[in-house]
């Protein structure tokens, strides 16, 4: 017996091995929503260090842009002006339609949605691999911000917290292969699943015979439990409609440039 | 515990090139996968258990800064890690080639296990797409950086007295 185990050493060190690590990882996907105590020590450990350099990087930035590149200041001043004359008349035309729409919603005695308290935070590093999409935030739970919480930036949605540790969180993208956000169309509200394909997003399971256009807006529908309602998901940029079968599919260009993404807004749910 | 640190320092400086680092130098944001390069090298030399357990580290390492499913790495890890040993007993190790076909495959075998396990044991939507998409130069890159590690290997062995087995020259030892 001895012997045997002697000789067949490796290959039970092995399949003990490749064992444990399977069962590992299928323990974990049945709580994928908890971070664990390895993920939280490795965060924390490692947060320091991607702050700190984060922090440098920017500075020097900074400077950069603030001190050093002025060429084209003066040009970039006067279409600033022009941007800012053209959106005060767009901001006339707004404050009119809001208006409106509060008189609207007193006669429909709509009740008023209560906003989302926001939390701020700055992007400190991003996924580790190139299939996977995913973000660390600077905020942790020491901050309130607990897994399952939706993230925001100006543009549209970002994604769901998934990991949290005291000082620092994981949001995962919406661009990730297994996100996916209930939306409808903000023009004729057909509903479908927004997923994640990398670089864009493909809108599912919304019915053939609904008309969606090339440039048309999808929001969130606010029935998934973790986005509020009518955030930005995306542009429409390609519509496959074949003669045959009950959906079409949407392919769209997301609302947040993901590659240019520096600060972000955690969405805190009343109950938390 | 000197083992522990060492694979926690190193840990931890390859966490710090692949999130920070890289994203901000290559277009696209695109990355080289370093763990896999380490699973490799210490696949050819390691001792069996000590290997293991390092690319099962390493792995886990990896889980805590990518996708959503910790231990995926882990196990995507360990079985290359027996994979590059048993191709390593069967291959002349000392050719500097081998090492590249041995980072080319477990870049490949990576891909392919990644797709197995999310789909078979979670809802990975169209995973293969996104790993497809980025196979290509996720290839290149990482046969680049494995040329650049062993270019680093070699000069530690020129300039340093730490003896460290570098593939294509006759290895020194065991790690």
């Amino acid at each position: 017996m001895l012997d045997w185990l002697r000789k067949f050493r490796k290959i039970i060190i092995m399949v003990l091995l490749l064992l444990s690590a399977l069962l590992f990882y299928s323990i974990n996907l049945r709580d994928r929503e908890k971070t664990t105590l390895f993920e939280k020590v490795v965060l924390e450990i490692s947060a320091p260090f991607e702050m700190a350099f984060e922090y440098s990087v920017r500075s020097i930035r900074d400077w950069w842009t603030h001190y050093v590149w002025l060429v084209s200041t003066a040009e970039r001043n006067r279409e600033l002006e022009e941007e800012n004359r053209q959106l005060r008349s767009d901001l006339l035309q707004i404050d009119e339609i809001r208006q409106s729409n509060e008189r609207l919603r007193k006669l429909l005695d709509f009740r008023e949605e209560t906003s989302l308290p926001a939390l701020p935070a700055r992007v400190i590093a991003e996924d580790s691999t190139n299939w996977f999409h995913s973000i660390v935030i600077d905020k942790g739970s020491k901050d309130g911000i607990r897994e399952g919480m939706p993230v925001v930036a100006a543009e549209g949605v970002v994604g769901r917290i998934i990991r949290s540790s005291p000082h620092v969180a994981r949001v995962l993208l919406i661009t990730d292969a297994s996100s996916a956000v209930a939306s409808l169309s903000q023009n004729n509200r057909a509903r479908g699943v927004c997923r994640g394909q990398g670089g864009f997003l493909t809108l599912e399971f919304t019915l053939r015979q609904k008309e969606i256009k090339v440039g048309d807006r999808i929001v969130t529908s606010g029935t998934g439990g973790v986005f509020p309602k009518g955030v930005p998901l995306g542009n429409v940029v390609r519509i496959g409609r074949k003669s045959y079968g009950l959906f079409q599919s949407v392919t769209l260009v997301p609302a947040v440039d993901f590659f240019s993404l520096e600060e972000v807004l955690v969405l805190r749910r009343e109950e938390e | 515990m000197k083992n522990f640190l060492l694979m926690l320092l190193l840990g931890l400086g390859v966490i710090f090139l692949q999130t920070w680092l890289f994203p901000s130098l290559f277009p696209f944001r695109l990355k080289p996968d370093l763990f896999l390069i380490i699973v490799v090298y210490i696949g050819i030399y390691a001792g069996f258990c000590r290997g293991a357990v390092f690319s099962l580290f390493f792995g886990w390492f990896q889980d805590v800064f990518a996708g959503n499913s910790m231990g995926l790495y882990g196990l995507v890890f360990l079985i290359i890690y027996f994979m590059v040993r048993f191709g390593a007993s069967r291959f002349n190790v000392e050719a500097l080639g081998t090492f590249y076909y041995l980072v080319f495959f477990g870049t490949l075998a990576e891909a392919f296990l990644v797709c197995f396990f999310q789909a078979f044991f979670t809802d990975a939507g169209m995973l293969w797409y996104v790993v497809i998409q980025n196979l290509f130069p996720q290839v290149l890159l990482n046969m680049l950086f494995a040329f650049l590690l062993l270019r680093i290997l070699q000069l530690v062995q020129w300039t340093t007295d730490w003896v460290v087995p570098v593939p294509g020259r006759s290895s020194h030892g065991d790690l």
